[in-house]
């Protein structure tokens, strides 16, 4: 499904919240299709699900921080990012990031995992794309049982 | 009418009872159980087991239902979505959040809650308030004489005032001093020998315009 180390059409400045396993998995296919990658989390530790080339080089530019916060996510260069990926753990702080990043500093792409189906519809027809565990699972697995 | 509030912390406990003293209906929604248990026992059965942002505990505290949901909880994103949730899944009518942190109360207003109390700015004002008017209070206007009023001074402890005679002072022209209350409750007419402690309070005539001069010479001792 994911294509890796396909050179991008036009190269975009990434911001992620979140180094979490899934969140390094998508930070390193981003950065291998040649977009220019930060990625925020509250602990350094988190960093080390990074390849070591990959932050030396500077492909992936890890920031230490919290994504709910404008001073962060400044560090990260929010306000010339193209696109905003909300990653924590946590439904109700990737939601606070994403509107930040959406309302405050006009971020063109907005994505937000929210794995709450409840909480998930509240911000899709307002400009975050909200994406789950719940919504997509049930996509794979009713599709694969339709198969 | 039907208020939820979300969390029972101190604000949440105290908001609640403002609520049911005021004749409201309330539920009062709370993720740990010892404290539901507590609220429980002291206002009657009102708490809701659980986190404000579960749609099936925000409808078990009757969130279709109410007029009002007031986000109460220590954390900002809690609050956020909590009131979200409320008013775009549940319709609630009004939503009210504090916010703990103040570059969040701009996102709040922007994401549709329709109050929120930003406590960082209310602390702040309130030490502001408490420094501003340091002791000074009016009490009423000297009737005929424009500008004039007699205030209230209340001698803080570490007043650089404080083991001062009154002549040693230099208040402010046009401003008499007509009443001193010592710490014990004793109220006499200061004379230019009378000795300021801390605790003290004087009642005095001033002008608007010496009000601030007056304030400053019985503030505390910082710039002697």
């Amino acid at each position: 499904m994911l294509q890796a180390r396909q050179p991008a059409a036009s190269s975009r400045r990434i911001v992620i919240m979140g180094c979490g396993g899934v969140a390094a998995a998508i930070a390193i296919t981003l950065s291998d299709q040649g977009h220019i990658v930060s990625i925020l989390d509250r602990h350094r530790e988190s960093f080390d699900r990074l390849p070591s080339g990959k932050t030396q080089a500077g492909e992936i530019v890890p920031v230490v921080g919290d994504g709910t916060l404008q001073q962060s996510l400044l560090k990260a260069s929010i306000q010339d990012a193209d696109v905003f990926i909300a990653l924590s753990e946590t439904d109700t702080r990737n939601a606070l990031a994403a509107q930040v990043a959406n309302r405050i500093f006009h971020v063109p792409v907005v994505v937000s995992r929210i794995d709450d189906l409840a909480i998930q519809a509240i911000y899709n027809d307002q400009g975050i794309v909200a994406i789950g565990v719940a919504a997509l699972m049930t996509e794979l697995a009713v599709d694969a049982a339709n198969k | 009418m039907h208020i939820v509030v979300i969390g029972a912390g101190r604000i949440g406990v105290a908001v609640a009872r403002w609520l049911l003293s005021a004749g409201h209906e309330i539920a009062v929604v709370e993720t740990d159980h010892e404290r539901c248990t507590q609220l429980d026992d002291a206002v009657g059965s009102v708490s809701v087991h659980g986190s404000g942002t579960d749609v099936a505990v925000l409808a078990r505290a009757g969130a279709n239902r109410a007029d009002v949901v007031i986000a109460t909880t220590s954390a900002d994103d809690v609050n956020l979505v909590t009131c979200q949730l409320a008013k775009h899944h549940f319709g609630a009518a009004r939503t009210m959040s504090l916010v703990h942190n103040s570059e969040h109360t701009e996102l709040f207003g922007m994401a549709g809650i329709d109050s929120s109390v930003d406590m960082t700015e209310l602390a702040l004002a309130k030490v502001q308030e408490g420094l501003s008017s340091q002791g000074l209070v009016h009490l009423m206007p000297v009737s005929g004489r424009d500008g004039e009023s007699i205030v209230n001074i209340k001698i803080p402890a570490d007043s650089a005032a404080r083991e001062r005679r009154v002549r040693e002072l230099s208040l402010p022209s046009g401003t008499t001093l007509s009443l001193i209350i010592t710490r014990s409750g004793g109220a006499s007419i200061p004379t230019d020998d009378t000795i300021i402690k801390g605790g003290d309070e004087l009642i005095a005539v001033t002008s608007v315009e010496h009000e601030d001069e007056l304030r400053d010479i019985f503030s505390w001792g910082a710039d002697e």
